[in-house]
């Protein structure tokens, strides 16, 4: 089931190309004329610092969620471009649940801000699946459209039922004290618990798809959806299910900015954390583990490129941005350089 | 045959990991000769003729044509060399005509094709080899031969004068076969070199001057194949005498059909719907389906997996088949080898031991705690592939990694591993190697005897005649003709399957 | 060209290394900017021209940070209180939270918020009186309409912009009851604050009504109404910056709010150890409101529109006239058609 040694050499070449991409950006730093203490001091504001690590630990967590909610799918054969669509609803929902019970004690309002948030993705992810099962749409195009509902539908109530009347930013008011997950080890730096959870969903999901007939299946139907049909398995009803889990996984992402972070819900809180997701999958492999790695590269280098900014004179957002990009496709472009070998 | 050779190889070596697909391979074509390549799958006939095509790099060796060291790093290289291939799977666009095929890629203006010069071309090539092909039709309208001659004319378009051809005659019609070649044997005697790789003892006997046997990718023998006996080749290709099937001792008369098909029909869209089937299928014994291919065999096949609706009786196990889950169907006692094994039967990236559960995914004896146990799925998978002698029998490597034969192996002992009442087996021997083929047949034969009723559905008809108790021919997704083995010979089925006898 | 590309990384290099070493502790201040960046022309750009001017006449420490998105308000904040930052200052009433979050962290540290009240006391919030402004362009837009029929364009449906409104439609409606006044929102999201093409096609649909003269208050969106009145031939009037340079011939007039002064101003209050909390309101009075004049728009407003502008400026100077404010109002703005 698991190759070691393919796993380390998967290893191996990821750290081949964040050496070269490291020596991209000392290059970079050179030609824009910038002191390299600059580089090392934003290398120590995301890695070896209390603060740095922090923020980069704050910035994972979603991308755990939202990677494994594209890698599920994936497994199973389907594209869900729509995490990003999941994620709104869950967020909406912790808020809704925070406005309808207010006085809750947090020992009973994060557990089921937690269930909502999943729940409320996983209702949101149910409708690509029924569309893909029963109707045969494909699931890239009702994902795409249904994120814009989503967006359209999320703002509306932030923007009217649940507005915060105090500010004139599209937001809605602060949860009360119940709902507010606080960061425990890194203070003034909103990583939180759920990080924890993320990573615990993360090794449920490797149990889940590895370990079980379900996963088995879902891993089957991936890989050749008549070889499921033949060995018994229904498309219709494991499409329908997998779209529901992956739809909860990336509702979960509120718990870590809405319950850890912002405790109200900003009109465009995500900065594109479905879509990231994707990238995130894809660089794992699909893997469960695989995911809590890349997105832990993904969320440093969100905070790098910031910190990069922050050190330097002339790096602006946009060149940080162009640093991020490159590194991104040196690390996966290493699947290229291993696939060109096979041939 | 005293001239040079044409091309020779010479210790030509190529590994994947573990396995050497060629070792030290050394042999000679020379011109103008219809020379064979035999061997069982994975014994490294195609590796080899890759590797001169130039889409395989060899680990060492070296290859000459015409004397002069070659090595081809692309297709297009060889093919410049006047070497062309034509691959077990066809290489054509459905869409496009038949001149459209041949000239594909070989277009000499970017933006202007000159249609009437390269079809008055094409038209004096087919004159020249006795082809005759419409040129201006679809390639999707042509039948399976037809379309492999298309594939033959691309390469004399290109000026091939050594035309490699791997496992030819694995889609076509008896008729075909000899069609096919025929026309190899005309354009040999027109100066072309003819190479044809084939597991088929008959074919190469048959049709070929010389012949190299292959064996675990090394070179067991080139020889004339004038003083070489069937058997004398089986044993140079197993390394062994070819046992002759055993007689079956035929389970006890019962009246009581496994399978009824009473007026089934399907209505979809598709070109071979099935019209008004009635089959009997009793315990213990085994029911031939012979036909061309895509007369409704898989439409067949889907109905008996429940995913394709139908009108009229099915009656699995005296349990109507959309009465009944594909679960239940299974635990019932039916087992399938589906048609395409490698998307229907197995996962060619898991592992075997994961291609054991495939289907069996939800028995409690792969279970500890309620979760799957990698243990107890490899303990169960390396017991199976022992006795079924799958090779490389290690349950973790990926069932990619395993030859056609060996997956075919592995999907059977799968299949058979729990009891069986109803067998559906499709094309269960096509591009497996002789050794392979008797264990299969010889099993089926076990399975028989213990009661099981196997549906064999195969366009291989000495398969069928060896094998069953009675054939039905399908046709236009019509059962045509249906009679007991015994009285049938291969001509007859032959002539009932192109609608020559009706 | 790529001898000039070398010449240009040599000479950015040969300039930040001579421009680094400060050997005294320069005053640090930290500038983050909204989603608009420093380059919309307008808001942000006032705030970047205000916190240059001080690094250049004040020898301050400066960083700017631009955000991507309002996530990142709150991270950006908190890296320069992280690393000591004197003075933080936010822009745009849209950082009101994440500065107000960060500044409860780091009670030491002085923090500037523009455009939003705050009660905390190392926050010193400037408010303003843009009504007193909208109103002055309410007079000019006005007086130069030929068809005695103006438009305003908001962006995103906010009281901020409703105070423009109100202060606009007020001034227009004292030249004649009978100035038509039509008026229009981009959106309801903040995504109204980007939306060019939405901006250009409300700008057409009311020059279509017979509108000549537009006010716009909607961030960049605002570029898409210059078009409108560039193709149109009609005229707009341009916000927060003096934008008469846009499009000169174009643009009337600019309702000109001084960030940049502001910015500045709070600057030198730090580096003097005068810097206060609490909220300021800045118009008129301050010269923090204005209309601006330049060749750019010497050409389009009249001399008599001018004098005339500038002779309601003293009306509401001296108390004469009292122009209503929309925070200060108690019944909703009745809504357009």
């Amino acid at each position: 089931m698991d190759d070691w040694s393919k796993d380390v050499k998967q290893l191996l070449s990821v750290t081949l190309a964040l050496l070269v991409s490291l020596i991209l950006v000392v290059l970079l730093l050179f030609l824009m004329g910038e002191d390299l203490t600059s580089l090392t001091e934003a290398l120590k504001y995301t890695f070896f610092n209390r603060f740095g690590l922090g923020y980069t630990l704050f910035y994972t967590t979603p991308l755990i969620f939202t990677g494994l909610s594209v890698a599920l799918c994936f497994h199973a054969g389907l594209f869900n471009i729509g995490a990003e669509g999941q994620l709104l609803w869950g967020a909406l929902s912790v808020v809704a649940l925070a406005k309808a019970f207010p006085n809750l004690p947090a020992g009973l309002a994060l557990p089921l801000a937690f269930s909502v948030s999943a729940i409320a993705g996983g209702i949101w992810g149910f409708l690509p699946g029924y569309f893909k099962a029963r109707r045969g749409t494909h699931e890239v195009i009702t994902t795409i459209l249904l994120n814009f509902i989503a967006l359209s539908c999320v703002n509306y109530f932030i923007l009217y039922p649940f507005k915060n009347p105090e500010s004139q930013s599209a937001e809605t008011s602060v949860m009360p004290a119940g709902y507010q997950l606080h960061t425990l080890w890194f203070p003034t730096t909103p990583v939180n618990a759920s990080l924890a959870v993320a990573i615990a969903i993360a090794l449920a999901v490797y149990v889940f798809l590895f370990r079980t007939s379900f996963g088995f299946e879902l891993r089957t139907m991936g890989q050749s959806p008549r070889a499921a049909v033949f060995s018994g398995v229904s498309l219709q009803k494991r499409t329908l299910a997998v779209f529901v889990m992956s739809g909860a996984l990336a509702g979960l992402v509120a718990t870590n900015d809405i319950l850890g972070n912002e405790h109200k819900l900003i009109e465009g809180f995500s900065p594109g954390y479905g879509f990231t997701g994707i990238a995130v999958a894809l660089l794992a492999r699909n893997h469960p583990i695989g995911i809590i790695f890349s997105s832990f590269l993904f969320g440093s280098l969100q905070n790098f490129s910031r910190e990069l900014e922050f050190f330097t004179q002339n790096i602006s957002k946009d060149v940080s941005l162009i640093v991020q990009a490159v590194i991104i496709i040196l690390v996966s472009t290493r699947d290229f350089w291993q696939r060109k070998k096979q041939i | 045959m005293n001239h040079s050779p044409l091309i020779e190889f010479k210790k030509v070596s190529k590994r994947y990991g573990s396995i050497s697909a060629n070792d030290q391979v050394s042999f000679a074509i020379y011109p103008r000769t219809f020379h064979g390549i035999i061997g069982e799958n994975g014994a490294g006939k195609s590796t080899i003729m890759k590797i001169l095509y130039g889409l395989i790099k060899p680990d060492s060796g070296e290859i000459f044509h015409n004397g002069h060291q070659v090595v081809f790093k692309t297709p297009q290289e060889a093919i410049q060399a006047g070497i062309g291939m034509v691959h077990q799977h066809f290489m054509l666009v459905p869409t496009l005509s038949v001149w459209e095929n041949v000239i594909l890629g070989l277009e000499p203006n970017r933006f202007h094709i000159d249609q009437s010069s390269a079809i008055s071309r094409i038209a004096s090539l087919q004159n020249d080899f006795g082809f005759n092909l419409n040129l201006s039709a679809p390639v999707e309208s042509l039948s399976l031969g037809e379309q492999q001659q298309v594939e033959i004319l691309k390469l004399l378009y290109r000026e091939a004068r050594i035309l490699i051809l791997d496992e030819p005659t694995a889609v076509l019609t008896p008729q075909e076969v000899t069609v096919l070649f025929d026309k190899l044997t005309s354009l040999k005697e027109q100066g072309k070199t003819i190479v044809v790789i084939s597991h088929k003892l008959k074919e190469i006997l048959n049709y070929t001057q010389t012949v190299t046997v292959m064996r675990s990718g090394k070179v067991i023998a080139t020889k004339e194949t004038i003083d070489l006996t069937e058997e004398d080749l089986s044993q140079l290709i197993m390394g062994r005498e070819r046992s002759p099937l055993r007689k079956r001792k035929l389970f006890p008369v019962n009246t009581q059909p496994v399978l009824k098909l009473h007026q089934l029909s399907t209505s979809t869209k598709s070109a071979h719907k099935l019209n008004n089937i009635n089959l009997d299928l009793y315990p213990g014994r085994i029911l031939g389906i012979a036909g061309i291919e895509g007369q409704g065999q898989q439409e067949l096949v889907d109905v008996l997996c429940q995913v394709e609706p139908f009108t009229g009786t099915a009656l699995l196990f005296d349990t109507p088949l959309n009465a009944t889950s594909a679960y239940s169907k299974r635990q019932a006692g039916f087992s399938l080898i589906p048609p395409d094994r490698q998307k229907e039967g197995l996962i060619l990236n898991f592992s075997n031991a994961d291609n054991f559960i495939l289907g069996h995914q939800d028995e409690d004896r792969f279970r500890k705690h309620g979760f799957l146990s990698p243990y107890q799925i490899r303990q169960f998978s390396q017991t199976l592939m022992d006795r079924f002698d799958v090779r490389p029998a290690n349950p973790t490597l990926p069932a990619r990694a395993l030859s056609g034969g060996n997956q075919q192996k592995l999907l059977i002992a799968r299949e058979t591993s729990s009891e069986v009442k109803f067998l559906l087996a499709c094309h269960p021997t096509r591009g497996v190697d002789i050794g392979s083929i008797e264990f299969i047949h010889s099993h089926f034969l076990h399975l028989a005897e213990k009661g099981a009723s196997i549906l064999l559905i195969s366009s291989d008809l000495d398969e069928l005649l060896t094998l069953t108790d009675s054939i039905a021919v399908i046709r236009e997704g019509t059962i045509v003709f249906e009679s007991a083995t015994s009285n049938l010979t291969l001509k007859e089925l032959g002539l009932w399957m192109t609608g020559a006898k009706t | 060209m790529p001898r000039r590309s070398w010449l240009l990384c040599l000479i950015l290099f040969l300039l930040t290394h001579r421009a680094f070493p400060l050997a005294t502790q320069p005053l640090k201040v930290g500038l983050v900017l909204d989603r608009g960046g420093k380059d919309d022309k307008s808001f942000n750009a006032s705030a970047f021209r205000g916190a240059t001017r001080a690094q250049k006449e004040l020898t301050i420490h400066l960083k700017v940070l631009e955000c991507s998105s309002d996530s990142a308000f709150v991270p950006s904040i908190r890296t320069f209180a992280q690393h000591g930052y004197d003075l933080i200052i936010g822009i745009g009433f849209v950082q009101k939270s994440a500065i107000e979050a960060v500044a409860k962290q780091f009670p030491n540290l002085s923090f500037l918020l523009i455009d939003a009240p705050s009660t905390l006391p190392n926050i010193r919030s400037i408010i303003f009186q843009e009504h007193e402004g909208s109103y002055l362009v309410g007079t000019i837009a006005a007086l130069t309409s030929k068809t005695k029929s103006v438009g305003f364009i908001g962006g995103m449906d906010i009281p901020l912009i409703r105070r423009f409104e109100l202060g606009y439609r007020t001034g227009a409606q004292s030249v004649s009851s009978l100035v038509k006044i039509l008026t229009h929102y981009v959106g309801s999201s903040s995504e109204a604050w980007r939306d060019p093409a939405r901006a250009k096609e409300l700008a057409l649909l009311q020059f279509s009504k017979g509108v000549d003269v537009v006010f716009c208050a909607a961030g960049s969106s605002c570029l898409g109404v210059f078009d409108a009145a560039e193709e149109r031939k009609k005229f707009a009037i341009g916000v927060d910056s003096n934008q008469n340079w846009v499009k000169p011939g174009t643009i009337l007039t600019s309702m000109v709010k001084g960030v940049d002064q502001a910015v500045f101003d709070s600057i030198r209050l730090k580096l003097r150890g005068s810097f206060t909390g609490g909220t300021v309101h800045m118009g008129l009075k301050e010269d923090a409101i204005s209309f601006s004049i330049d060749e750019n728009n010497r050409k389009v407003l009249t001399p008599a529109v001018e004098q005339e502008a500038l002779n309601i400026r003293e009306q509401i100077l001296n108390g004469l006239i009292k122009v209503p404010d929309y925070y200060h109002l108690n019944k909703p703005l009745s809504t357009p058609k």
